[in-house]
């Protein structure tokens, strides 16, 4: 069954393969393009279905091919490139080592974290150019009285203590052995030595007595107190 | 060019299938590769189906046939046509089958399918119109379509599909229908026709 050139025409309006403006009058009167345009937007608007199911996986499922998924796939791909990593690391003789790999991923994760210095200098009120590690080492070369000695310098230097001060220290200490080997009352034993030359010429203290030293500067008289058991008595010097 | 040429495709380079080489690497044993073809296919397989049985159920049964269909017999397949409308005159093929069989379902379960709360159609509908009354109306219409469709001879009916749904070219349609494209157009002509006169006779006066 063939169409007549207007119902070719009016299919070929329809379907857009004709402008309206090239029809001729006779098809203009047989149809209007408009009615014709408007039910052909209707019918195709009733005949598309509700819904659009995927199939796919059933689909392959029957055809008893069960691919993985892209993302799946990808994550594979990810796996084998990991691998890639141990065999190399295996050939230039490094073994993996999990740990490391650990503590390289959290480090990478983390990322660099800044200085926390500046915060503590400010909290502090130190200057935040300051050389920390210089100021240790001069602290504990202060506290361990260092002297920094070089390399190919000639001598280390020598402590020099004067024979009469060494003398009379032998004779302080082995007065105060004396003495608290001697003394009874513990708690009113010696108090407090002061550094520096002692002369002593004669002492003589009985066996329950307690003695003091004592020199309160460098050039001060030393001043020894001895403390009879039965009677207080000042020192002599 | 003429009309003539453009609806005949007459100077146009031959357009190559988009899908030779997925075609071809199911063909040399990737059957992974058929995933996209269906992926590809499968909703606008879905439709033309849909088109012909409209029962959503049956639909979807009959577009997985149609894929698995097509997956066993693609060694038969020739590269000189499109993948898809070898693809879609399987679809065709199975939808006639289908209502052969089971022709007395065919409309009520379309009416059961568009009355249901889930119904996609009458959300869609409603999401655009915000009167309904309207919409009310619309759906009407559209009842009163898909019953004058399911009037059609089921030749008059494949080509309306075909071109109304995926809106195919009178030569693909010829292709798949395996009929010259003069019958194509005239099918198509007298089934617009007749879905004219079949809602003209209810519309309310």
């Amino acid at each position: 069954m063939s169409l007549s050139p207007v119902e070719l025409a009016r299919l070929h309006v329809e379907d857009g393969l004709m402008a309206v403006s090239e029809l001729d009058e006779e098809s203009l009167k047989a149809f209007d393009p408009d009615v014709d345009a408007l039910f052909r937007a209707t019918v195709r608007e009733a005949l598309r279905p509700p819904v659009s199911p995927s199939i796919v996986h059933d689909v392959m499922g029957r055809i008893g091919t069960v691919v993985p998924p892209v993302a799946d796939a990808v994550r594979t791909e990810a796996d084998a490139s990991a691998s890639v990593v141990g065999a190399v690391m295996d050939r230039i003789g490094v073994a993996s080592n999990p740990g490391r790999m650990l503590g390289e991923a959290i480090r990478v994760e983390g990322g660099e974290l800044d200085s926390v210095w500046p915060g503590v200098a400010a909290a502090i009120g130190a200057d935040v150019g300051i050389d920390l590690g210089g100021l240790l080492r001069g602290a504990i070369e202060e506290e361990s009285e260092h002297m920094p000695v070089g390399w190919g310098s000639a001598a280390r230097p020598r402590w020099v203590i004067p024979a009469a001060a060494g003398v009379v220290i032998a004779a302080a200490a082995a007065l105060l052995l004396w003495v608290s080997s001697t003394g009874t009352g513990g708690s009113s034993v010696v108090e407090k030595i002061a550094e520096g030359p002692v002369d002593i010429e004669a002492l003589e203290v009985g066996a329950a007595s307690a003695v003091q030293v004592l020199q309160l500067g460098e050039d001060a008289p030393t001043i020894i107190l001895i403390e009879e058991e039965t009677a207080p008595v000042d020192g002599a010097k | 060019m003429t009309m003539t040429d453009r609806r005949m495709g007459n100077g146009e380079p031959p357009i190559a299938d988009p899908d030779a080489e997925m075609v071809q690497a199911v063909l040399n044993g990737d059957a992974g590769a058929y995933r996209v073809l269906v992926e590809r296919y499968e909703r606008r397989i879905y439709h033309v189906v849909y088109g012909m049985v409209r029962s959503q159920e049956d639909a979807r049964d009959l577009a997985q046939d149609c894929f698995v269909k097509a997956f066993q017999n693609l060694h038969r397949f020739r590269l000189e046509s499109k993948f898809y409308t070898w693809l879609c005159r399987i679809a065709i093929n199975l939808s006639i089958d289908h209502l052969r069989k089971m022709k007395h379902r065919s409309h009520a379960a379309f009416d059961d399918a568009r009355s249901t709360p889930e119904g996609a159609q009458v959300v869609r509908l409603s999401s655009r119109r915000d009167n309904p009354s309207d919409n009310v109306a619309r759906q009407q219409v559209y009842s009163q379509i898909m019953a004058a469709v399911d009037t059609l001879p089921d030749d008059q009916k494949q080509v309306l599909i075909l071109r109304e749904l995926e809106e195919m070219p009178y030569k693909e349609i010829s292709e798949i229908l395996d009929i010259p494209e003069g019958t194509v157009m005239s099918r198509l002509y007298y089934a617009r026709r007749r879905l004219q006169e079949l809602l003209a006779e209810h519309r309310p006066s």
